[in-house]
């Protein structure tokens, strides 16, 4: 079992910065509302609460989340993925079974050289977020190889 | 990690600058609910300069700037776009912000189809879509506009029959005066004739339904906004000769008229070649369309006659194949 790259709580973090300018932004124009045009304070007050707490789960709850509960490992013949906080999920995706891999890389992401990289099976896609680069490539070659043994099922 | 060396200096080929109309198209849908923005913006303008602009001029420049801004983009996202395929696999990178990265092998492609567009036909050019067993329904690949040549390669390269080869555009013409003849059932393959088609066409009895509800739904709609305007008064009284009843009937005939051409340019030559492991399906008028299956890959086939179709001794044929669209066929 193999966790995710460390950097992915660096990435998540720097996307929590961007979200947290959002909210900072949407309590500013809210305050400007209220002292303008004379609104219940409570809109403004609730808001930036709200925001307050977002901020926080974003910056330093979310990004420590987001890599402990993730693990994986890319066998011979299967893929295993364990993954969630509260509720931990196990899932084996035999690597015969698996149809075509995707590789998505935001702009943050780029940044910080990871991507995340998406399986789809007949029945639906599995995803591991934020491989560094190298690993993404290295486990599309291995599922690439593992693909190819059995060829005659689907 | 042997091989990872050298793919990234070996780059993608482009697709044809064509494709741009493509990338168009689809930025433009993408972009659509920032329309409302437009008029936003005039407002705005306005607020800003704290005096009256000229409410044409400024209307003709933003307009304009978001022209630009589409071309730009559509030109970006088809300088990002680049396929390769290497060992049996095709890998295909695009995007504009975020990067995307494709990986098929072609044990994995379900289907492969090519489809000629009208603006394609112009230049030569072929679409190319790749479909796997996983994902939606919709194509995990589409190579818009690339050479004729070119998709033979990549077919051949992906392991599939390539002497059956891509409808040319020549060969698109030539069909046009050969599909008349009367269909010919000779070494699995199979023709559909033009008195077939357009049997066909006139059984094709959901899609009018279909079409009738909508139409009528929006006869309703139109009829009601025109009472209210003073110049429907004008014009009821010249069709009043008409009358309703009339009226309906014209209409009916018309939709009918529209899904019949609708239906028949899309199914217009059909052929249907079995070539070892793989179905070859071509269809189409103004759009011509080929689909090759792979035979493992179909799950189920499905075959309906309905009460039309009895009559005609003809019945529709659908092949479902896991994570992908179907084809629908009559005989």
């Amino acid at each position: 079992m193999k966790r995710i790259d460390p950097r992915a709580i660096h990435c998540r973090r720097t996307e929590g910065w961007v979200s947290s300018v959002g909210c900072l932004i949407v309590v500013v124009v809210l305050g400007w509302l209220t002292v303008r045009y004379d609104w219940p304070l409570w809109i403004a007050a609730l808001t930036a609460v709200i925001s307050a707490v977002i901020v926080v789960l974003e910056l330093a709850v979310f990004p420590r989340v987001l890599y402990r509960s993730w693990q994986y490992a890319i066998l011979e013949k299967e893929v295993e993925l364990h993954h969630g906080f509260w509720v931990r999920k196990r899932t084996l995706i035999p690597m015969s079974r698996i149809q075509h891999v995707n590789a998505k890389q935001g702009p943050i992401e780029k940044g910080y050289g990871l991507s995340t990289v998406t399986f789809a099976t007949a029945a639906g896609s599995h995803h591991i977020p934020a491989l560094s680069e190298e690993e993404a490539e290295r486990v599309r070659r291995q599922i690439a190889e593992g693909a190819n043994i059995n060829n005659e099922e689907i | 990690m042997r091989r990872s060396k050298h793919s990234p200096i070996e780059t993608g080929r482009r697709l044809h600058p064509v494709s741009m109309l493509y990338f168009l198209a689809h930025s433009g849908k993408e972009l659509a609910g920032l329309l409302p923005l437009i008029p936003v913006c005039i407002l705005l303008t306005n607020d800003l300069f704290g005096k009256e602009v000229n409410r044409f001029f400024l209307t003709a420049a933003i307009v304009i700037a978001a022209m630009i801004l589409l071309i730009g983009l559509a030109w970006l996202r088809w300088r990002r776009f680049l396929y390769r395929v290497e060992q049996g696999v095709l890998y295909i990178e695009h995007g504009l912000w975020v990067r995307r990265k494709l990986w098929i092998s072609k044990e994995r492609i379900s289907s492969l189809d090519t489809s000629i567009s009208i603006y394609d036909r112009i230049f030569g050019l072929v679409r190319l879509k790749v479909e796997t067993a996983g994902g939606n329904d919709e194509p995990e690949a589409v190579l818009s506009s690339i050479t004729a040549a070119e998709a033979v390669r990549i077919q051949a390269m992906l392991g599939l029959p390539n002497d059956a080869g891509i409808p040319s555009v020549n060969e698109s013409r030539q069909s046009l005066a050969t599909h008349s003849e009367a269909n010919a059932l000779s070494h699995g393959e199979w023709r559909m004739s033009l008195g077939h088609t357009l049997i066909m066409t006139m059984v094709q009895g959901k899609l009018l339904v279909i079409w009738l509800v909508l139409a009528g739904g929006g006869l309703k709609l139109w009829d009601q906004w025109l009472r209210g305007t003073s110049a429907w008064a004008y014009i009821y009284d010249r069709l009043m000769l008409a009358s309703i009843p009339g009226m309906i009937a014209i209409y009916v005939i018309l939709t009918w008229m529209i899904a019949l051409i609708a239906t028949f340019f899309l199914e217009y030559g059909f052929r249907l070649k079995v070539h070892g492991d793989s179905i070859t399906i071509e269809r189409g008028f103004l759009e011509k369309k080929r689909k090759v299956i792979k035979t493992n890959r179909i799950q189920a086939v499905r075959v309906t006659e309905n009460v039309l179709h009895r009559l005609f001794g003809m019945a529709s044929v659908r092949i479902v194949m896991s994570g992908s669209s179907e084809e629908d066929k009559k005989r």
